[in-house]
């Protein structure tokens, strides 16, 4: 075998020893079988949704969102690693033990703040669906009862329309049978029902319970827990690092006329538009703010291996429904405002003989009907160069601009014509360039 | 000392044009060039494709993918270059003749250097040309960080050739050259996408021995990326075209040392194989 040949097979080895040595006779090391341990169970947030999340000893830092509340949980279970996740977890339905006590918070001047337990609550006022709200204190307790209040009070409304639906439906029934009967004269039919079906009641409140409440601006804390017995609980040291957003902005729902139920996002101020020739958008901002991605994609899962990266950013909403009436997009044409588009509700109307099967037109309020969506329409003019959205207050909302162009409708080739430019100059090059040239070249030397 | 310095400077200096008038004067330079266009070009044409079906499009930086394929490839052509450089002028007994002169290894390798890393330079403007072309036919925009991406691509283009540089002076030659280039670039790419392959097949056993690959496969990667300069290249690519100036810094030192260290093993290399040319 020639030196090259074995220079590469001397390589293949020393790689597969590597892999071997890596992977070993078993994946399991000794050292993470399971024990038990100190773990913190708080119900954390990414500010649409609350989640209970464990926190090992082995997991050194907790992230949390600045001034949001967290009710933090002390518990004792049997920790152990998951391989397939490379996660370490909790094993709550083997050991669930309550650590009672008090959170300790020293910040980066030694100062150390004591969190008592007090009462919380979790409340969703639109329902489990939607975003919900932790409150604390003596409110936790008037949230609940008037949850328990209204939602005895709705149910009992619906149980009374459904008893007079029944009692409706009764009597049509009787009628129908005496019409069955050819029973003369017929009584008129019974009446149809007056009185409106109850408004569904979704709102949703958890049943409260104790727990410290911890709420700190952005930096970077140490978290203990004091039990009841007044010693620091070994184990329970770790380091909570509060970020805040790092900048805000507007983001954008596009909807294209021509496919409204397939809306495209543009959340970072620095994405531009590229729109077709021809294509009529509607434009739906959205107030949203800007995170390290390494530190949101660690408050819900902190043992993720997902965003490595320190330097990446993500952009997330601030509200998923927010009320923008007074505001407009302002339409820019090189540096020259055109034109101002007002929020507006929009419905979708199903139309055979329309181009699509639909057509889009402005809402107009009637009755019990909604808007199927509220947007800014875009004009079709052609020298629309850019969007920002302007307040209620008539300024210019930061972070809302978007470059929009128009992309012509190009053949698919030109876009290789540099290419073939430059390789024409190489043929010109190898074949048509003198030879006597080229045998100059070679000879030069030092 | 300083007639020494000097005398070495300009045997650099002339090494340097003569290669660097070989490479810009040569077919493949055009062809490489070419080729990495039409990668623009086709990557390019696929984001016209998705405006003109779906009707629009939002993106950051349209020209992003298109000029990082660009660059790879033409960094892949100047390590091709590297790799053949010294190994063919050893091939055609032009080393031996040199090192009659007054020449030393440390003085051709840099001349070497200092000749691709300057054609690659000159490509930039070509390329850069060519890609303006396309910004206005697509009207898709360019951006002033990629840009600033594009000129500090230099640092890890300098890592790329003197790992070319390298791998010529150790090899006998020129075919062994060739075969040490693809091996490395075939542990490189091939742990790369190993590991992603790897990572995306779903486990639902912890004893599988799909972990433990899975975990050696990552461990060797992480090693080599942190040794190959085309992954330098990428990085400090992402980072301009983010506007992470802080990050930049730190790969472009790390990019220079590797290019530092591989220079002197390349010195090494030389010393070690001679300059003579071989006889079958």
């Amino acid at each position: 075998m020639n030196r090259p040949a074995r220079f590469v097979v001397a390589a293949l080895v020393a790689v597969a020893a590597v892999l071997i040595g890596f992977t070993g006779l078993d994946g399991t090391d000794p050292a993470d079988a399971a024990r038990e341990e100190f773990v913190y169970y708080p119900l954390v947030t990414n500010g649409f949704e609350y989640r209970r999340v464990p926190y090992p000893e082995e997991v050194t830092t907790i992230q949390l969102l600045a001034e949001e509340p967290v009710a933090f949980d002390a518990r004792r279970s049997v920790v152990a690693f998951w391989p397939i996740t490379r996660e370490y977890l909790a094993d709550f339905a083997k050991l669930d033990e309550s650590v009672p006590g008090v959170a300790e918070v020293i910040d980066e001047h030694g100062v150390v703040t004591a969190f008592e337990p007090q009462p919380y609550t979790l409340w969703y006022p639109r329902g489990l669906s939607g975003e919900p709200q932790l409150v604390t204190g003596n409110e936790a307790q008037q949230t609940y009862d008037t949850y328990v209040e209204e939602g005895r009070a709705a149910f009992e409304a619906d149980r009374q329309y459904q008893m007079a639906v029944a009692r409706l439906q009764e009597q049509i029934d009787e009628w129908l049978a005496l019409a069955a009967d050819g029973v003369e004269p017929l009584p008129d039919p019974p009446g149809e029902l007056t009185e409106p079906a109850p408004e569904p009641y979704v709102a949703y409140a958890a049943e409260p319970a104790l727990a410290p409440i911890v709420q700190l601006p952005a930096g970077s804390y140490t978290l203990r827990w004091r039990g009841d017995d007044g010693q620091i609980v070994a184990g329970s040291e770790r380091e909570l690092a509060v970020s805040g957003a790092t900048r805000s902005g507007v983001a954008y729902t596009i909807i294209p006329y021509d496919r409204w139920t397939q809306p495209i996002f543009t959340f970072d101020p620095n994405e531009s538009i590229y729109l077709a020739e021809d294509q009529d958008v509607f434009l739906a901002p959205l107030p949203v703010s800007r995170y390290s991605a390494f530190v949101y994609t660690r408050l819900l899962d902190p043992q993720t291996i997902d965003a490595p990266d320190r330097n990446a950013t993500l952009w997330v909403p601030d509200e998923t429904d927010p009320d923008l009436t007074g505001n407009s997009v302002q339409v820019t044409s090189k540096g020259e405002v055109v034109d101002k588009v007002a929020w507006l509700g929009y419905r979708v109307f199903q139309e055979p003989n329309a181009t699509r099967g639909y057509y889009i037109e402005e809402f107009e309020a009637d009755g019990a009907l909604r808007p199927d969506f509220n947007a800014m329409r875009l004009p079709l003019d052609r020298s629309v160069t850019e969007v920002g959205l302007i307040g209620a207050d008539g300024h210019a909302v930061a972070n809302s601009s978007r470059d929009v162009r128009r992309v012509p409708a190009i053949p698919r080739g030109a876009l290789y014509l540099p290419a073939l430019a430059f390789i024409g100059l190489a043929i010109s090059l190898r074949f048509f360039l003198p030879r006597r040239h080229h045998m100059r070249q070679d000879s030069q030397t030092v | 000392m300083s007639s020494r310095l000097g005398s070495d400077l300009h045997t650099i200096g002339v090494l340097a044009g003569r290669e660097f008038k070989m490479t810009m004067g040569s077919a493949s330079t055009y062809t490489a060039l070419g080729l990495a266009l039409g990668l623009a070009g086709w990557m390019l044409s696929n984001d016209v494709a998705l405006v003109r079906s779906n009707g629009l499009l939002v993106h950051v930086a349209p020209f992003r993918g298109p000029l990082l394929g660009a660059l790879l490839v033409l960094s892949f052509f100047l390590a091709v270059s590297a790799v053949l450089s010294v190994a063919r002028d050893r091939d055609r007994g032009t080393l031996e003749v040199l090192f009659y002169g007054p020449i030393d290894e440390m003085t051709y390798l840099a001349g070497k250097l200092a000749g691709l890393l300057g054609a690659y330079v000159a490509i930039m403007p070509l390329l850069l040309a060519g890609l303006v072309v396309l910004s206005m036919f697509t009207r898709f925009e360019i951006g002033i960080n990629l840009i600033a991406a594009l000129v500090l691509s230099i640092i890890p283009a300098a890592g790329i050739v003197a790992v070319g540089l390298l791998l010529s002076a150790a090899a006998k030659r020129v075919r062994s050259s060739i075969l040490f280039f693809i091996t490395a670039v075939g542990l490189f790419v091939g742990a790369a996408v190993s590991y992603s392959f790897v990572s995306r097949i779903p486990v639902e056993d912890p004893a599988s021995p799909i972990l433990p690959l899975r975990d050696a496969l990552g461990a060797v990667d992480a090693v080599l990326s942190r040794i190959s300069p085309f992954t330098y290249l990428e990085q400090i690519f992402d980072a301009a075209d983010t506007g992470a100036w802080t990050a930049i810094g730190g790969s472009l030192a790390l990019s220079l040392a590797g290019t530092i260290i591989a220079s002197l093993l390349a010195r090494l290399a030389l010393r070690w194989r001679g300059v003579r040319t071989r006889e079958e």
